[in-house]
């Protein structure tokens, strides 16, 4: 009876690496969700292009398999930043800036313009859910900015108007509260 | 380097959150091989990511399970479709002034001789692999069966303890403190006695090891005379909860000796460690 449900990761990559089917629909059902979610959230609204970023991180997962090692990290950790990767090239890329529509994002993305945040971003923009809202607003932009625009800790300390050093200790307590939260 | 004061930085939050730079990663990574407190923190951050992500999931369009299957497919049968052989003439043909010539071009050997030498440094590479891989492949399975050895002697023990608990653990088990005797003042020692079946335990862990040739010797005392219940076998007098022969339910009192190996027919007085009345 082939294996269609994989409790531990060794069983999974081994399966992937062996391009079982099996494989894929698992993790298609248990990470397609979260994927998706990661990229929906870099992108804004733009869900076709998403969906597309999300077809390009299956195929990215499933032939770059081979190169996962799990001493480096978990199998999940590797799937979000192939992900999250895959979602700010494209954010990046000239022909998207090209298409997109002017929002406030916009102004975050733009290299040229230094905003100061807290005045700029409504909430809604983001597609964050309750869970999130419960998060302090300095550390949802913080953790926004840092995981899902791509920005650098220098970039990211110019544009809050913070020294680079405040930026790690913030990102540090803000994904500690997270961890209160989530709880 | 101060463990605690690179984690509380935030550095690791850093590295996976992707602000921070390849080489802060390559340190992080570095430091993780190093100290277990870094590594554990690395997971940690990472479950903590994930976590979030669950939280953030937006369902995708249903159909683009299928949508993607058939394009990793896809992509699967075209590398197997790319990666057969094709052949290709080294001479050309060229038509010069109406006559046919056969222009000779040398070039095209230097792909091939390089593709021969790479051939055969692979081949080279891929023996001594192999049998790289029977030597680990050995190393694994001696491995294993030690692992299972360990494992059936450690299962086999955790099956003997258990019985002795369930044993152990009912309503019917009498404990009786054995105080130490005048040329052993500070000794003691403890018998259970299992009043229903008569079954006695004991446990010397407050007593010596005994010398080599010696052993322990328990005694039940019923009306005056001393009944053997046997020797305690084990050398390890700190951990181990012996069973004795059953003793009589009229005993009125226990008491152990150093006897010869093997035990002796009546006690010796004069080596009596520990005794107690019940």
């Amino acid at each position: 009876m082939p294996k269609t449900d994989f409790e531990y990761d060794d069983d999974l990559v081994e399966a992937l690496k062996a391009k079982d089917r099996n494989a894929y629909n698992y993790l298609y059902d248990n990470y397609s969700a979260a994927l998706f979610g990661v990229i929906s959230h870099v992108l804004g609204n733009q869900t076709e292009i998403a969906e597309d970023i999300l077809q390009d991180v299956f195929v990215k997962i499933w032939h770059n398999i081979e190169t996962y090692n799990s001493q480096k990290g978990r199998l999940y950790t590797w799937m979000l930043n192939i992900a999250r990767n895959a979602a700010i090239d494209t954010i990046r890329s000239a022909t998207f800036k090209q298409s997109r529509v002017n929002t406030t994002i916009d102004h975050i993305n733009s290299q040229n313009t230094i905003h100061k945040l807290s005045d700029n971003i409504p909430v809604e923009d983001f597609g964050i859910k309750q869970i999130s809202n419960l998060l302090e607003d300095k550390y949802r932009i913080l953790i926004d900015l840092c995981y899902f625009k791509g920005y650098t800790q220098e970039e990211v300390a110019q544009k809050l108007d913070i020294p680079v050093g405040t930026v790690k200790t913030r990102l540090r307590k803000a994904l500690l509260n997270l961890k209160e939260i989530l709880k | 380097m101060d463990i605690k004061a690179y984690i509380s930085s935030g550095i690791i939050e850093a590295c996976l959150s992707g602000i921070a730079s390849d080489e802060d990663v390559r340190q992080m990574e570095s430091l993780s091989e190093k100290y277990p407190e870094v590594k554990l923190e690395i997971i940690k951050v990472q479950l903590l990511l994930e976590k979030w992500a669950t939280a953030n999931s937006v369902p995708p369009p249903p159909d683009l399970k299928e949508k993607i299957w058939s394009k990793i497919s896809q992509k699967d049968n075209q590398e197997q479709a790319d990666s057969l052989p094709e052949n290709s003439d080294s001479t050309n043909l060229k038509k010069v002034d109406g006559k046919e010539t056969v222009s000779f071009s040398r070039w095209k050997y230097y792909p091939v001789a390089a593709a021969v030498l790479l051939i055969g440094i692979s081949i080279y590479f891929s023996v001594a692999l192999y049998q790289k891989n029977i030597e680990f492949q050995k190393q694994l399975a001696k491995l294993e069966q030690q692992l299972k050895a360990n494992q059936d002697s450690y299962n086999s023990k955790i099956a003997l303890y258990q019985q002795r608990l369930s044993a152990l653990v009912n309503g019917n088990m009498q404990g009786i403190k054995l105080s130490g005797t005048e040329k052993h003042p500070n000794m003691t020692a403890i018998v259970l006695w299992d009043k229903k079946t008569q079954e006695v335990y004991l446990s010397l862990k407050q007593l010596p090891a005994p010398p080599k040739g010696m052993q322990y010797q328990l005694w039940s005392i019923v009306d005056g005379k001393p009944e053997s219940a046997g020797v305690y076998e084990s050398n390890d007098t700190k951990t181990a909860l012996q069973k004795m022969k059953p003793v009589s339910p009229n005993t009125q009192m226990f008491a152990v000796t150093l006897e010869k190996e093997g035990g002796a027919e009546s006690p010796t007085l004069s080596a009596m460690y520990v005794a107690g009345k019940i």
